[in-house]
């Protein structure tokens, strides 16, 4: 196969006028990278003992989440975060939940395969050892020809970064009755209930779409024609200020910057198809939306037991626009019909973007 | 200002201007009877109190010391002007760029300049259509609410004594089907502001003045401002230093 090589250019499918998004200049978007990416997404022996997958955590039917609070590596270590959902992460300027460095899908793929605190795939230490599981493997040695045709030296953990992140950028997510709205102008696609919850979730009472902003519904966007890339962290109240540091508390973005204003900063995340990707918040610690919409509505939290207990409604940083709301009981459902209108069935559904070994999407 | 020297190219002349110490707030385009200019804006107060200072201007003139008005024509410059809009950004993250002028040009003979003219805000036919496919500078989501409301004009984002505090200012009483479609007629509180200052604009900067935008902060015990200008007690200090409430200038704006 490798003497026919063809590298055939991604083609996107956006709604009418959505820019393209940016793509590393050394790692261009080709079909074939793209399909070698998928089977090493869902392929366990990537990780150094043989048992997880990057879909064991980000499952296609919960918008590549999880439905955990928090994800656990391959070796049984626990992660303290919750698995985030790969939706337009295309668009996504900035990884995790609270970074401010990582910036490309191809760095952001290493944290997984390479991170030992907590140790996920554990390839650290195994990178030959899982690069001769693939060499030997004939379905992979086409699949690398096809993707890196030109390259001398195919099967490395470059070229698996490559098409990790060439896979994962093709998980496009634009066929919600929200997006038919929106973008392509249909007044059918939502209900009235739906418009209804929209224009709260817009309204300057909830203040939702300040953090939660544009068509990703999240700050961290960039794409062809953004001139600045705004990176805007933030404290929602989950948990109280603390001056002193609690061992094994998740500061947030404190912990890569070491600035104490940046405690307890954390990225807005997406929020489509958030009604298939519970629990929510870093931490998973919020169970439903109904949940999230209550500590939204206090404007924040207090807990009174757990290892940081205390009012986080009153952390000195916390966003001012988390300043607390009512809602009428026809409200409350109108806004849930609404974040359901953000669900893309053909997204969660799409054989395209499976296990190509076939196994059902719901795993 | 200066004054085109007929045997100089433009080309040669730019050249020459950082030579002649000249500098970036006075450009002159030569062959024709425009003279390139640039109006400069800044911040009066300090700039440490502020994460977020942008706003959108258009509908510039220069008056001229007979009181006649002088057209500025916004030079295309992407992506922080386009010939009818420019944003300007006067402050916030370290890792993206700032914009302090407006680039254009302005026909000749108006001899010095005694003040300008400036409204802060998007042309209402400009400011309700989809950002993504909207040409630069009205593409950056972070100056958009949606559709129906249009793009913030002024965004103050200030910290202030350690505490966060905002003040959006956009046209509010919008009225279409949903907030993801666009109004047919102008907006009830368009809240372009319409500004007129004295100075000089080619010598002097167009300043935003924080301590009003403080006071209102602690005045409002920093609970934010984004709408319902006239009637949100938040708002009531930040609004009335805009001048958009009849009978009470504004304070925000000075050139110095």
């Amino acid at each position: 196969m490798s003497g026919c090589a063809r590298e055939t250019p991604y083609q996107w499918h956006l709604p009418p006028g959505f820019p393209l998004p940016r793509v590393p200049e050394d790692n261009a978007l080709t079909v074939e990278k793209a399909e070698l990416g998928r089977h090493l997404f869902y392929d366990e022996r990537l990780s150094a003992n043989g048992t997880q997958s990057c879909a064991s955590c980000h499952h296609q039917s919960h918008a590549f989440s999880e439905p955990a609070a928090t994800a656990t590596g391959s070796t049984s270590q626990k992660h303290r975060r919750n698995s985030m959902a790969l939706v337009n992460v295309a668009y996504t300027s900035t990884f995790t939940w609270a970074h401010s460095g990582i910036n490309t899908i191809e760095q952001h793929v290493l944290l997984p395969l390479f991170g030992d605190k907590p140790v996920e795939m554990g390839a650290a230490g195994h990178e030959q050892e899982i690069l001769a599981r693939l060499r030997t493997d004939a379905t992979y040695r086409e699949l690398f020809a096809r993707a890196f045709p030109r390259a001398s030296e195919r099967v490395t953990f470059d070229n698996v970064a490559k098409a990790l992140a060439s896979f994962v950028r093709t998980l496009l997510s634009f066929d919600s009755p929200f997006d038919r709205y929106a973008y392509y102008g249909d007044d059918s696609a939502l209900t009235e209930a739906q418009v209804r919850g929209m224009n709260l979730f817009m309204s300057e009472r909830l203040e939702c779409a300040h953090c939660h902003a544009g068509f990703n519904f999240s700050q961290f966007v960039t794409h062809e024609s953004t001139a600045v890339v705004e990176r805007a962290f933030h404290v929602t109240g989950l948990y109280p200020y603390s001056e002193t540091y609690i061992s094994g508390a998740d500061y947030g973005l404190f912990a890569v910057t070491g600035n104490v204003a940046d405690k307890d900063r954390f990225k807005a995340p997406t929020l489509r198809n958030i009604a298939r990707s519970a629990p929510y918040m870093h931490d998973g610690s919020l169970a439903t939306l109904d949940e999230v919409i209550d500590f939204y509505a206090a404007g924040g939290r207090v807990l009174t037991d757990g290892p940081r207990p205390g009012d986080g409604r009153a952390h000195p940083s916390k966003n001012p626009f988390i300043k607390g709301f009512t809602l009428t009981a026809q409200e409350r459902q109108d806004l849930l019909d609404f974040l359901s209108s953000l669900t893309d069935e053909q997204f969660l559904t799409n054989p395209a973007l499976a296990d190509p070994r076939g196994s059902p999407p719901n795993r | 200002m200066l004054r085109c020297p007929p045997r100089i190219s433009t080309g040669t002349l730019l050249i020459l201007l950082p030579a002649l110490g000249l500098g970036t707030g006075l450009l002159s385009s030569c062959g024709s009877d425009a003279t390139r200019v640039a109006i400069r804006f800044g911040i009066d107060g300090d700039a440490a109190n502020a994460k977020v200072l942008q706003f959108y201007v258009h509908a510039i003139e220069l008056i001229d010391e007979h009181g006649k008005p002088h057209p500025f024509r916004f030079a295309a410059d992407s992506p922080w002007q386009s010939e009818r809009v420019a944003l300007i950004d006067l402050a916030g993250d370290a890792s993206t760029s700032r914009r302090f002028a407006v680039n254009g040009t302005v026909e000749e003979g108006g001899g010095d300049y005694s003040g300008i003219r400036l409204t802060i805000g998007v042309p209402f036919e400009l400011n309700h259509a989809n950002p993504l496919t909207a040409a630069a500078p009205l593409d950056r989501g972070e100056m958009f609410w949606n559709w129906q409301s249009g793009h913030k004009f002024l965004r103050a984002d200030l910290l202030v004594a350690g505490r966060e505090w905002s003040f959006h200012l956009g046209s509010t009483g919008c009225s279409s089907a949903s907030a993801l479609r666009p109004p047919a007629q102008p907006c009830a509180q368009p809240n372009e502001m319409q500004i007129e200052l004295n100075g000089n604009p080619l010598r002097d900067v167009v300043q935003l003045r924080l301590e009003p935008l403080i006071a209102a902060a602690q005045a409002a015990n920093y609970v934010v401002c984004t709408g319902d200008y006239q009637h949100d007690p938040a708002c009531k200090d930040a609004y009335a230093a805009t001048g958009l409430q009849p009978g009470i200038p504004q304070t925000l704006w000075v050139l110095q």
